[in-house]
């Protein structure tokens, strides 16, 4: 199919399912069009050339507002460039076909966003997509497009993926490049992509990566792609599951899931990292001073028109005390040390990504194994710990977890080893246990 | 580095709003004091954690 065909697909897709799961705030089919001509028109070759795809809407898009699930900034002035993960795929030859769904400022792991309506779960519409890229993972859940992009702080890539069942990164903090992203937490936020299938998240992944001088966090690493070495297996890799605090409070589906990862990776042993919980707890008032610091001027003079669920949060956390979070960064600093003590011994370790499936729009509380908890800060239980010391994670899905309903499971890597996990991701693809199917309700 | 049984979160949003610039209502002060307390609640594990001096911050800024 040529671009312009893929392309005209996805729009109609959009238009016929879009309506029921409000991932999209913008469809920029004249965009789109005009993009899928000139690829056409320049007959480029490779894997990606013609592949629609879309952007969480905290990426700027020329030419319209970035408005990062804000009411705030929909009247501000437009983008005057792609932010560059979405200038890179373009490059590659994809055609973005629009802006995605997510919680306002990417605070929350449920995108239920009071201002553009929640983005519903393609496997159960009653259901949370996940958050904070919720619109990202439940665009491409639902096959209105193959490949989307997210942004991961605390969980934002790894909850959606997990909810809506399907493949996400999250590289390794300082990876890929930021710039042209609505930040949130500096200190905290790596982007990445989303998709059904190893290959296609792979050479997305590899067309996102380079060096890009306008974002002062991206570490100079050398690229290194991850597709020629898709296919080696396992050999050589010691895979182990994470223990203690990842064994926590979590519905069957969720320890099921990881024990059939575990199972098929040939899991042989548990690694026990006893900073977790300390770790996760520097995340959380990190995010909390860091996310609100960065929004206090907007906090005094336009209150009222912040999403109504973060509001007080944000409050609280402009008035944190700076010694708290000057002994979160250490105590943080000490669960990066640990955690790299801890991998001398591993290659992989599996972790749950959320500790249940999708829960129902609005649900305030989660109650597992007789623990209850406030629902929407616990969806990062097992996702916090780990993007707070950056390092890489690749969800793989497990579909029919629970009724339905699909379930995530984190593969995480030493830092900067991407490509052990798109290793193991694809024998766990070719194994049958892990796939991305469009949900059954959108198959036509 | 906290003494949780020592920290008011209603007193301390009183004291420390009104010096950021944010002026609240009593009704929203309270309900940020909630929203603190479950900051503090959440973060209890990383407050209440004993560190060596030796222990640095995660190094974020390269010149």
């Amino acid at each position: 199919m040529s671009a312009l065909d893929n392309t005209q697909d996805a729009l109609a897709r959009i238009a016929a399912h879009d309506g029921q799961v409000n991932a999209f705030t913008e469809v920029l089919a004249e965009r789109a069009l005009a993009q899928a001509r000139r690829v056409d028109a320049a007959r480029l070759s490779g894997p990606l050339v013609g592949m629609p795809f879309a952007a969480k809407n905290l990426f700027d898009l020329r030419g319209i507002p970035t408005r990062a699930g804000s009411k705030i900034r929909r009247t501000a002035p437009p983008a005057t460039a792609d932010a560059t993960l979405v200038a890179r795929l373009e490059a590659a030859g994809m055609v973005c076909v629009g802006a995605l769904n997510m919680d306002e400022f990417a605070y929350g792991f449920t995108t239920e966003n009071s201002h553009d309506g929640p983005a519903h779960n393609p496997h159960d519409l009653s259901r949370v997509a996940g958050g904070s890229s919720g619109g990202s993972a439940a665009a491409v859940a639902a096959g209105m497009v193959p490949v989307s992009l997210g942004t991961d702080t605390n969980g934002s890539i790894r909850v959606p993926a997990s909810l809506c069942g399907i493949f996400g990164i999250k590289p390794s903090y300082g990876r890929l490049p930021r710039s042209g992203a609505t930040l949130f937490v500096a200190a905290l936020d790596h982007v990445g992509p989303f998709a059904r299938d190893v290959a296609t998240l792979a050479a997305v992944y590899d067309a996102l990566q380079g060096p890009d001088a306008a974002d002062p966090a991206q570490v100079p690493m050398p690229v290194e792609f991850v597709c020629p070495g898709m296919e080696a297996g396992l050999g050589g890799l010691r895979i182990g599951r994470l223990g203690g605090w990842f064994d926590g409070p979590q519905t069957p589906a969720a320890r099921a899931a990881v024990a059939a990862v575990a199972k098929a990776l040939g899991a042989s042993g548990t690694a026990i990292w006893a900073d977790a919980e300390a770790t996760r707890a520097a995340a959380f008032l990190i995010t909390s001073s860091e996310g609100a610091g960065f929004r206090l001027p907007e906090l005094r003079d336009h209150l009222e028109d912040f999403e109504p669920l973060i509001q007080d949060r944000l409050l609280a956390g402009a008035l944190l005390p700076a010694a708290w979070i000057f002994h979160a960064q250490r105590v943080r600093a000490m669960g990066k040390a640990s955690m790299a003590a801890l991998l001398a011994d591993w290659d992989i370790l599996i972790a749950p990504a959320t500790p249940t499936p999708a829960t129902p729009i609005g649900q305030e509380i989660l109650t597992m194994q007789g623990v209850s908890m406030p629902l929407r800060p616990s969806m990062g239980l097992f996702t916090q710990p780990i993007s707070a010391i950056g390092l890489p994670v690749l969800t793989v899905p497990l579909q029919n977890a629970e009724g339905v309903l699909p379930i995530g499971v984190q593969l995480i890597g030493r830092p900067w080893q991407e490509a052990t996990l798109f290793r193991a991701a694809r024998v766990l693809e070719q194994s049958g246990l892990c796939a991305a199917p469009v949900a059954p309700a959108f198959t036509v | 580095m906290l003494d949780p049984k020592n920290f008011d979160p209603d007193a301390y949003v009183a004291a420390v709003a009104p010096a950021v610039g944010l002026q609240l209502s009593a009704e929203r002060q309270a309900r940020v004091a909630e929203a603190l307390a479950l900051v503090v609640k959440l973060g209890g594990a990383a407050l209440t954690r004993p560190l060596p001096e030796t222990a640095e911050p995660a190094a974020m800024f390269r010149p």
